[in-house]
Order: C-alpha cells, then structure tokens, then sequence
C-alpha cells in the first residue's frame, strides 16, 4: 500500500461513491498499489491536466518559474500512482512526453513549450479516452475535480490572503478541466443537465482574478465546496433516469 | 501538493458572502444530507413529494457530514439533515451548523423530551437499549435495570460492544444525570468487571455471542431484534434470548432516537419546514418506525405487529438534550475505567 495525503483520496473515486468524502482530516490514507478504477484512474488524469494547463498559461503570461514547477508536477506527483492502471486500458503511457514537456518549459524556446505542450497534452486526451465515459462518471469526475480544487483553494487563499500561490493556481487548472469535461458532455444525450454544471462552473470564474494572485482575494472554497455540492444533487437527476 | 484543510477553513467559512447563491436549483425541491439509508427514508420522500409536488434530492452518507457541512458553509445546498443518535444531532447543532425550525405543526407532533429545547434538531424514531438474557441460563426475573448489570451475579456473565460507541455513551451519559458521575463511574466499573470478554462487535454480535453460550447478557437497540427475527441465518440467535425492559419499576427505559435538523444556510428554507412537517406527522411517523422497526416517538401512532408483540413500556422521558450534554463526560468515564481495554 501506498500512503498520499488527504486530496489524493479522490484517486479512490469509485470507492467512495456514495460516501462523504470530505472528512477532511489531514492525515494520510491508503491507496492501492495496483489500478484504479475508471473514476479515480480519469480524476487522475484531470489532476494532470489541470497542472499542465495551469502551467502553460502561466508561461503564456511570462511566469515561467510558476509553469515550471506546474509542468513537474504530474511526473512528481501522480504519474506513478497511474502507471498500474494503463495496461488494463491499452494504453502505453506517457512518462515521455512529460518529461519532455518539462524540459523545454525549464529551458525550451516559446515554440518548443508550444509544441511539447501540444504533444503532452494530445497524449493524455488519449489516455483518457481509452475509458469509456457514461454522463454519471464524467459527473463524478467533475465534482471529484471541484473538491480537490476547493482544498487547494483553501490552502491557497486564507483569509483572503494568498498564502500558497501554487495551490491557488491548481484550484484553477483542477476547475478548468471539471469545466472542459462538463462542456464536452453539453454536447450530448445529457446536454440540458451538463449546460446548468457548465453554468455553475462557470460562475466560479471570478475566483480567479488573476493566475499569480493580489494581495487581497474576496473568495473562499466554501463556493467551490458548495458547486461540487450542488453539481452533485444536479446528478442524482442521472443515476434516477 | 500539501493538504491541511481543515486548519485553514474553519471558524471563516460560515461568515462569508455568497454572490453566487444556488442559481442551479429549482425552487421546488429540497436537499437533504442522510446517515440514514435510502430504503429507510426513501418511501416517505416518495410520499411528500407525490403530496407537495415538491421533489427531494437525497445524498447519502456514511461519515463525515459534519465536515462537510462545515466546508461548504453559507455555500451549501443542504436544507435537511437526517442522522441516528442524539450525539450527532447535537454535535451538528453546537457545530452551529443548524437553525431553529419554527413549526406549531412539528412541535405538536414531537415530545418535548426528544426535540431540541432551541428546536434546532427533532428525534423521528425512538430506538430502546434493551437487555437481552439467555432463555436457558438466566431467569426473567433475574434482572430488571441497567444498574443490576453491576451486579457481582453477572461476574464473567455480560456482553456489550464497545463503550465508546454512541448507543452505549448514551446510556452512561443518562446514568450520569440519574446518579451523578461518582455513581454512575462506579456503576460501570462494576460493569466491566463482569465482562465476559473485551467489548466488540456490533448489537447482534451480543445476542450471537449468548447464543454461542460466551455470555448471558447483553445490552442491546430492540430493533435489532426486529433484524435478527427476520433474517433467516440470525434468527436462532433472537430466538436464543429473552427480552427485558429495563427500569421499568421506576424510570423506564433509555431511549435514543433519529432525528432531522434543518441545516443553518438551507437554501431552500419554506420547502424543508414543509418536509419537516410531513416527517413529523402521523402518516410519516408509522412509514418511518414500520420500516426499521423503530417506535414512533410520538407515542400516540399506532404501532407495528413486531413491536406490539414485544409488549408495551414505559420510555425513560429524560430530555434528551441533557444525554447529549454529559456524552464528552460519559466518554472519557469510559476511558477512564478502562472500559474497552
């Protein structure tokens, strides 16, 4: 067994349906060292994207210390505890690509980010395909997503102070990919239930003044707890048809 | 990434401004955040929805609703909370977490003694801690009260699950207010000293245990009698043992109940006070107990054949408000004797 602190309990996805998952001590919890389920395999996935497109924009804007440690973080952090769960899918991985996407983030021309970013970020959209979605796991990818972004938040901002600018920006890039995920399924056979999500995720923008935050943030994560919260009622809509 | 929570969240989440207050909800419909299981309370959200039209959208737990409550602050959905034990209605209650829900209605319906006295939460069902004998080793009439448990007869003789668990902190904590703490420390020390083994398991698990012939008695909710009777493979084990109200010659029986409580930022305010009532009312009360096997705590809805035939008692009518004030000092009596080592 593997020990992760307290947000990567949402890798566990599936085993916690159902469970309030919030019980938010800040101690250490098990995961198992083999594959994960769809949800806790997808939420990983969206935890990656999150980072890297946090991190690009940041390089987008010149901060290309921040988009450094962003572009790092999903070989450092939680690539490893994917890796199990990719021969099962038929997927190669994609070490590859993120190590290379990290290198030309740390020292690469602006086209070379461009390209890597491209290359990683089309690699993983793979990977994530290679799972078959229903409209209830991408619902409990997103409000998975929000939560872990509503932790982050809260270590990012306290007191309206921003405290821990990393976390603030994961808060964003977790929010950004529940966003991505609800405006692709707006497209099909749950469009009407996925545009009220989309517009709940959306009025979350504001949270998010700007990627390297003021001195003075008016947000908490209560909001971001609270969308995960509605998004998830707005669901059961799912599970009863 | 380093995940503290909770340190950084509290004591600021429940004061701050909501620009972005739930404009993802219809207004006919309320959220309730349960411990309790769907097939429990599922039935009667059918039926108050199919009376009001108003539609419930229920999220089931299994720990942590406090915390969650508390994360989501002025933020959260969550207009109802259901739970079983007064101990966790009144932890919710002190977390600040609920309001007072103002209803002559629910008020009318709910005995004083199993309602908050601010009405911030309202017990639904009752659910008696019993003793359960064995038919073959121990006599009716040999023990009466939860204080004859301290009795040297019972040396090597009683079963019970572990002492911090909220049925049985309960009981202590209701010891507590009848006999002050030095008696009632001394009263579980004699308890535990007639201990047959370490306490473990769950209610059932005492009655398999007088069964199985490790002990003679055993304190227990009755309506996991009400289980044990209809499940095929646990039904020898209710057969196995005699029931006994306790303390009915002077104060009746200990009773814990569930409860409802309406959240402190319910979002959709007049839509819960509407399911409020519906769940105290009479039609409700009977779905609620018949389904689990729990008394109604309005003691004037008719009740159930199982329960009927267990016969009729007199319920310790002891403010439950008051249980919930001495569980911190009832838990760590139980430390403190080493109840559970």
């Amino acid at each position: 067994m593997k020990s992760f602190s307290v947000s990567t309990r949402f890798l566990l996805g599936g085993l916690l349906a159902g469970l309030f998952s919030l019980n938010a001590s800040a101690t250490q919890i098990d995961l198992p060292d083999g594959p994960i389920d769809d949800a806790g395999y997808l939420l990983q996935i969206g935890l990656m994207r999150g980072h890297l497109l946090v991190g690009h924009e940041l390089f987008r804007q010149g901060e290309r210390e921040a988009a450094q440690t962003h572009a790092k973080h999903p070989a450092d952090e939680l690539y490893a505890t994917l890796q199990p769960s990719f021969a099962e899918r038929g997927v190669g991985g994609f070490a590859a690509e993120l190590e290379a996407h990290a290198e030309a983030v740390g020292s690469g021309s602006e086209a070379d980010v461009e390209a890597a970013y491209r290359r990683v970020a089309a690699t993983i959209l793979g990977h994530q395909q290679a799972v078959t979605v229903s409209p209830e796991l991408v619902a409990q990818v997103v409000v998975d997503l929000v939560r872990v972004a509503a932790e982050e938040y809260a270590i990012g901002i306290v007191d309206g102070k921003p405290e821990n600018a990393h976390e603030y920006q994961d808060a964003f890039g977790f929010t950004r990919i529940a966003l991505q995920w609800a405006q692709d399924m707006a497209a099909g056979d749950q469009a009407a239930m996925f545009e009220r999500i989309v517009a709940r995720l959306e009025a979350l923008d504001d949270m998010w003044p700007a990627l390297v935050p003021p001195p003075l943030v008016e947000h908490t994560a209560s909001r971001l707890y609270g969308a995960a919260a509605e998004i998830e009622i707005l669901a059961l809509g799912l599970a009863k048809q | 990434m380093k995940h503290s929570v909770r340190n950084f969240l509290i004591g600021i989440l429940l004061t701050l401004a909501n620009p972005f207050a739930l404009t993802a909800f219809a207004a006919e419909e309320v959220n309730v955040y349960s411990y309790r299981q769907p097939h429990l309370i599922e039935p009667m959200f059918d039926a108050f929805t199919e009376r009001t039209g108003i539609a419930v959208n229920a999220v089931y737990a299994k720990k942590g609703m406090l915390e969650r409550l508390r994360l989501e602050g002025i933020n959260s959905p969550a207009d109802v909370v259901f739970t079983v034990d007064i101990g966790r209605l009144s932890d919710i209650k002190n977390a600040d977490l609920t309001q007072p829900t103002v209803s002559e209605a629910i008020i009318g319906s709910i005995p004083e003694s199993v309602r908050d006295p601010a009405n911030h939460w309202f017990g639904l069902t009752a659910r008696a801690r019993l003793l359960v004998t064995s038919k073959d080793r121990v006599k009716p009439e040999e023990i009466g009260s939860y204080e004859e448990l301290a009795e040297a007869k019972w040396r090597g003789r009683l079963c019970t699950r572990s002492g911090k668990h909220a049925y049985n902190v309960a009981l202590f904590a209701s010891m507590m207010h009848h006999h002050g703490d030095a008696a009632t420390q001394e009263w579980l020390q004699g308890v535990k000293a007639n201990l047959a083994r370490t306490p473990q398991g769950n209610d059932r698990a005492q009655v398999k245990a007088i069964a199985e012939g490790v002990c003679d008695v055993a304190v227990i909710n009755h309506y996991y009698l009400y289980k044990m009777a209809t499940n095929d493979e646990q039904r020898a084990w209710f057969e196995a043992v005699n029931v006994v109200f306790p303390n009915q010659a002077d104060r009746g029986t200990h009773l814990n109940i569930s409860g409802m409580a309406m959240t402190r930022h319910a979002p959709n305010r007049e839509n819960a006070i509407k399911l409020m009532e519906f769940l105290a009312g009479d039609r409700a009360q009977r779905m609620y107990a018949e389904v689990n096997g729990e008394y109604p705590v309005n003691e004037a809805i008719e009740i159930g054949d199982f329960l009927r035939e267990l016969g009729d008692f007199k319920r310790d009518t002891l403010d439950l408000s008051r249980v919930a004030a001495n569980r911190a000092a009832a838990s760590k009596m139980v430390d403190r004797v080493g109840y559970n080592d």
